[in-house]
């Protein structure tokens, strides 16, 4: 796929600058603003992460700090077999979260393809509303439903089946991961399906008029005109989801759905380092956390780009 | 098309970036666009106290002198930002010459909150620094001492605030401030809210449905066998709500996270018969004894914390344990609890909520009232905090540091003090009977509200009391009276329900408080762990990974199914705790109150003086 | 257009959409029911209808002036940051499409690692102070101008555009920003729709911003207004200032506090979503401009 331009202006030599040059500069002009946005908020804040390597005062200047050197890294292994579920819980429930990445692309492509526009245009929005629930308001709903005696689910089974123990996924060690991923799949499929729908909107209708003159059915024209069309978003979001494997759903779905019968399964990096960190108010601890993690995420980033470029031929970057 | 819609967008963008910008600059000024509109023209400056030791009287600057303040931790939450304009404040500007700014309000992380703070230099002329846990003074001081950006308060105490340097009780603190809450000696904050209080029912204590209480006949409870027994007794005589909902012994909400979440067993029940956890869960303090529980608390069997695990699960087994308790959040719970459904709970500040709704439902028969304590167990009544309560700092970019002392020390006056805990003389309260009591209009007032904070920002009154010496359940030195007139005698007996008075004529009293100070050994709770010097970091992680470990393996005990898979779930978590060398971290635990014992012990012979009991 | 008979596939389409409206819709209903009913009755009975009718939480929320205030501060915070965002993103994603560009491959490094990079609170806060964006309404809009995941999905769909339309244009002797104006925008329209929803949504439900560094009323957002709100009513802060005393009038529930705040926040992007629909459809409009 073409990527860009190629200059046309005429190569002459004149007096003065070269006009490629000067188109050059030009453009590297205008981006100057923007990146000097972009690193006056994200990278200058960086200088935070010296703090990770001093006993940290707030307020003090650095020469009155100790050097603490990699003491507070050491703290996070300091967790011994504790961190080890941890990082598995993270990382299980990362994946789960990167290979459910073509969830709302399908939908996506399933609202395309639906007869009826009004009710396609009506799923599409419904289909957003839990976006915009916060994760405490979605455990309310949760409650509702299975609370032991009074949920509605568990009410009406036992009306039907007195005797049959009452369900409730929010308590269930073994179905964890799977709700967890349940969940975040309904919170963010329908609002991140917007994307993808962009993404087809922009496809060329004649395509599909051309395909089915050549007698491709509706599933041929999904595979061969509307997949292509999504690919290339579709393979970039994964490769970033990739790299935030860590981070998997998010501090606050983890936090909110916690309980002791789950928390072994979803205590994820961000929640565990919470609590060790929160009870001490330790500063330079969160940091070396926070910066620990940002590195390695940007590694994995580097090599989810590389695969991508192996397996596909085209990278991020 | 593009290009009109373009122009459109530019020249709304523009129009926008113009009625902003003009916002922002109109909002420089101070506005205070606080509801100060009461009628506070009449009486505003009477005071049947003559302060004669107060410097301020005599020496009120004429101009007024502008201070900000940052009240931390249950300040109100909806102080207009600006120079305030309540009664009280009024009259402290009168008397002090100082108007109090207030720049933020609090956030749910106060102490993230000072901390940003601190890192950019960005304090208030008062700020709080610590107070919400004892344990954090000695740390939250010495840290913000350090930081450069407070200044020290000998001098400024030695010369503006004389009812801080004439009254012993007050000077005492600060002597203990210089040397527990200082890097080098000096004095660098000062210590408010505290006291030594008394309350009216238990902190914390075994709150039951009285009226079923009563329809079984008052059986002795003598442990938690015979509350287990009686719970069960109880829900056979109610076992739904009037809406059908089922009723259980009592409820927890450990969805709520390790620590807050675990608070119903750990906290609340052992706060209930006279211990208090330190936040890890290897040391409890023994309130009757005054000391450390002798044991490690996690890996003996026997301790409050798993007792409290015991008892839960033989709820459990008793099906007296909701269900619920494993996975709901506090919000759950308390909507539980409100709607009657729970027969016991432990803390007395949820007592308020369930009346509300037996009163609705036309049930005001109904009730909770505290068990006495067991006998060798004990009722927390009071609470010794001469050392800790909150500590305020003064910032080095105050302009007028003298002001701000006299602020400080007007509040440590008879007169001050009355005024930010009780409002403006006259207004909220009056004299009765050589007495502070609140006014029957206010009482009126007060009754038909449910919106507090705004109903003070009215009246004036408990916005600043934070500043002040003592907190609202301490009685007042001056005039006998609580700080907070909601305590007084007076005023509680107009409240007393239904079941409280019914337990009282059952005890043979005529106070509510007799029956805890009559009953078994009623004891006071003391903040030795403001004395604690800070825990190493290998410490405070390996504390941190018993709490989460804890967190993770207490249900695995709790729902056990029987006696035999208690006791191989109980050996399993033993087994488990032991990595992470428990030991070590109560052995601080045991090495700091014994360090801190000679020196509180003094301080707790001198509060108990005034106490009826022993 | 032939008339296509409908296809198994249809029927199933319209059984499966069906069942999601209503798992979608469920929440959402509930929290309808829950908000308009009396507080104390809903938390002890289950209702599929409101129990007890009444508006009265929608008016303990309404009734503060400072919420009126606070929504239009949200809503130009939504409509100008979005502008902005939408100005900055765009620019930057085609520039950085341009091979000649120098730097290129580094700049764009630079903005993808933005994505995985966090300071922390304090330096964050820090760096805020020192630009002067206390109390500033900059703050709502600066940060979030240069934003990585906007740039990255843009840039990704200019790449989809055939290069011959910007080659001729150039040819005719189009500069770089009338191309990006002329050309580039009006192709992009779909992608630039999704980034307006994304970026107004994150507007209008932002807070923390808001909490940290602006202090100033008249400057407080409609998200944070609300979250002060849900705060004062907690039921542990009531109880232990005033434990043990008789209201006459009971406070709502926490539950339907929540859910009250949350429908006033989720209302009105439902009344302005559908005008942005329209740019989803299939480009059957667009396809013209392509063509």
């Amino acid at each position: 796929m073409d990527t860009g331009i190629s200059t046309s202006v005429p190569e002459r030599t004149r007096r003065g600058i070269n006009p490629k040059t000067k188109h050059k500069l030009k453009l590297f002009a205008l981006m100057t603003p923007f990146m000097a946005l972009l690193i006056a908020f994200n990278y200058v804040p960086l200088f935070g992460w010296v703090y990770a390597f001093f006993n940290y005062i707030p307020g003090a200047p650095l020469s009155q700090m100790e050097f603490a050197g990699l003491s507070y890294f050491k703290t996070i292994f300091a967790g011994g077999s504790e961190l080890i579920p941890v990082l598995r819980n993270t990382l299980v429930l990362g994946f789960l979260i990167v290979i459910t990445i073509p969830v709302p692309a399908i939908f996506a492509i399933l609202l395309n393809e639906m007869r009826s526009k009004t009710l396609s245009k009506i799923v599409q929005t419904v289909s957003t509303l839990p976006y915009f629930l916060s994760y405490v308001l979605i455990f309310a709903v949760m409650f509702f439903l299975f609370s032991n005696d009074s949920g509605l689910v568990n009410t009406l089974l036992h009306r039907f089946r007195p005797d049959s123990p009452s369900v409730n996924p929010m308590a269930s060690s073994t179905w964890a991961w799977g709700f967890q991923t349940l969940l975040h799949l309904i919170k963010t499929s329908g609002f991140n399906a917007i994307i993808y729908i962009a993404a087809i909107a922009g496809i060329d209708r004649e395509q599909y008029d051309a395909a089915e003159v050549d007698g491709a059915g509706r599933f041929q024209r999904i595979w061969h005109v509307t997949v292509p069309g999504i690919v290339p978003t579709l393979f970039v979001l994964l490769v970033l989801s990739i790299a935030n494997v860590l981070t998997a759903s998010g501090f606050d779905q983890y936090y909110v759905f916690t309980n002791p019968l789950v928390a072994d399964k979803i205590d994820v990096i961000d929640t565990y380092s919470y609590t060790i960190g929160i009870t001490q108010n330790n500063y330079a601890f969160a940091t070396a956390i926070g910066m620990s993690k940002s590195l390695v995420s940007i590694l994995i980033l580097f090599a989810a780009n590389f695969l991508s470029k192996i397996v596909r031929g085209t990278s991020l970057f | 098309m593009a290009g009109k819609k373009k122009r459109v967008a530019m020249s709304a963008l523009f129009l926008a970036i113009l009625i902003v910008v003009a916002g922002c600059n109109s909002g420089q000024s101070n506005n205070s666009s606080s509801s100060g509109n009461s009628a506070a023209n009449t009486s505003a400056s009477a005071s049947s106290n003559a302060d004669t030791n107060s410097a301020t009287a005599s020496d009120a600057p004429k101009e007024k002198v502008k201070i900000s303040l940052f009240l931390g931790n249950g300040a109100n939450t909806k102080f207009p930002i600006g120079i305030q304009t309540d009664p009280v404040a009024k009259i402290i500007e009168e008397k002090t010459g100082v108007q109090i700014e207030i720049t933020r309000n609090p956030q749910k992380d106060v102490a993230a909150q000072v901390n940003t703070m601190l890192a950019s230099g960005d304090l208030d002329d008062i700020t709080y620094v610590a107070g919400d846990y004892s344990q954090d003074i000695a740390k939250n001081v010495t840290a913000a001492a350090k930081s450069g950006q407070i200044i020290p308060l000998d001098d400024l105490v030695a010369k503006y605030a004389p009812d801080i340097m004439n009254n012993p009780v007050l000077k005492a603190r600060t002597e203990f401030n210089k040397k527990y809450a200082s890097p080098d000696g000096q004095l660098w904050s000062i210590t408010t809210y505290g006291g030594t209080t008394l309350e009216t029912r238990p902190s914390d204590g075994i709150f039951i449905r009285w009226d079923l209480y009563k329809q079984l006949g008052y059986p002795q409870i003598n442990n938690d066998d015979d509350l287990i027994k009686l719970l069960s007794d109880m829900k056979k005589l109610e076992p739904k709500t009037k809406e059908g909902k089922p009723v259980y012994g009592v409820g927890g909400w450990f969805g709520e996270g390790s620590g807050w979440g675990e608070a119903l067993f750990r906290y609340g029940y052992a706060w209930s018969r006279g211990y208090y956890g330190y936040p890890d869960l290897v040391a409890y303090y023994d309130a009757v004894n005054r000391d450390l529980y002798a044991k490690n608390a996690i890996t003996d069997t026997d301790s409050p914390y798993w007792n409290g695990l015991r008892f839960a699960y033989k709820l459990n087994q008793a099906g007296l344990l909701d269900p619920d308790s494993a996975t709901q959040h506090y919000d759950q719970a308390d909507e539980k609890l409100k709607n009657g459904q729970y027969l016991m709970f432990f803390s007395g500040w949820q007592l308020g909520e369930p009346a509300n709704y037996f009163k609705s439902v036309g049930e005001e028969y109904k009730g909770y009232v505290a068990l006495p304590a067991f006998q060798g167990h004990g009722n927390i009544q009071a609470m010794v905090n001469e050392t800790s309560g909150y500590q305020y700092v003064i910032s080095k970019n105050c302009k007028n540091p003298e002001a701000a002392m006299r602020l400080i020390n007007f509040l440590s006056t008879p007169e001050g003090s009355r005024l930010v805990n009780s409002g403006v003389e006259g207004q909220t309260w009056e004299m009765k009977d050589g007495k502070p009591a609140y006014t029957d209009a206010y009482v009126q007032e007060s009754q038909s509200t449910s919106d507090w904070e705004s109903t003070n920002l009215q009246t004036g009154l408990s916005l600043y009391n934070l500043l002040s010496p003592w907190s609202g359940n301490v009685i007042s030195p001056f005039d006998k009276a609580y700080f907070n007139l909601n305590m007084e005698p007076g005023y509680i007996s107009k409240n007393y329900s239904d079941v409280e008075i019914d337990a009282m004529a059952h005890y043979g009293v005529q106070n509510l408080t007799d029956i805890y100070l009559n009953s078994a050994k009623t004891v006071m709770f003391i903040n030795y762990d403001s004395l604690f010097q800070p825990m190493s970091d290998e410490l405070k992680t390996a504390a941190a990974n018993i709490n989460s470990y804890a967190y993770k393996n207490e249900f695995k005990v709790i729902f056990a199914k029987n006696d035999d898979q208690f006791a191989k779930a109980q050996k399993s978590f033993l087994d488990g705790v032991a990595k992470f060398k428990p030991d070590e971290v109560y052995n601080y635990y045991k090495t700091e109150m014994a360090k801190a014992k000679p020196v509180m012990d003094p301080i707790i012979n001198e509060a108990e003086k005034n106490y009826p009991f022993k | 257009m032939i008339h296509k008979k409908l296809t198994l596939f249809d029927g199933v389409m319209n059984v499966v959409s069906v069942v999601l409206i209503i798992v979608f819709l469920f929440p959402f209903y509930y929290m309808l029911v829950y908000s308009l009913s009396d507080s104390q009755m809903i938390s002890r009975h289950l209702s599929f209808v409101p129990i007890g009718f009444t508006f009265q939480n929608y008016v303990d929320i309404l009734n503060s002036p400072e919420i009126v205030k606070a929504f239009i501060v949200s809503a130009m915070r939504a409509v100008i940051g979005t502008v902005i965002t939408l100005i900055c993103c765009t620019s930057v994603a085609y520039f950085v499409t341009k091979k000649e560009l120098p730097m290129r491959k580094t700049m764009y490094r630079l903005i993808v690692m933005t994505m995985y990079l966090s300071a922390g609170i304090i330096p964050w806060y820090i760096t805020m102070m020192k630009y002067g964006l206390k109390n500033n309404f900059l703050l709502y809009i600066l940060p979030s101008a240069v934003s990585a995941y906007f740039i990255i999905l843009i840039k990704t769909y200019i790449e989809s555009i055939p290069s011959s339309l910007e080659e001729s244009a150039s040819v005719d002797g189009a500069g770089i920003l009338v191309i990006l104006v002329r050309i580039i925008f009006p192709l992009c329209l779909p992608i630039i729709a999704a980034v307006t929803v994304f970026s107004a949504v994150n507007q209008w439900n932002s807070w923390w911003d808001n909490m940290m560094l602006v202090f100033k009323p008249n400057l407080k957002t409609l998200q944070y207004a609300l979250y002060q709100y849900l705060q004062m009513a907690s039921p542990r802060i009531t109880s232990i200032q005033h434990a043990g005393e008789l209201l006459n009038r009971v406070p709502p529930n926490a539950n339907t506090i929540k859910i009250t705040i949350s429908m006033v926040t989720i209302i009105p992007i439902f009344v302005v979503y559908p005008f942005m629909q329209k740019y989803f459809i299939n480009g059957i409009m667009l396809g013209a401009v392509k063509g």
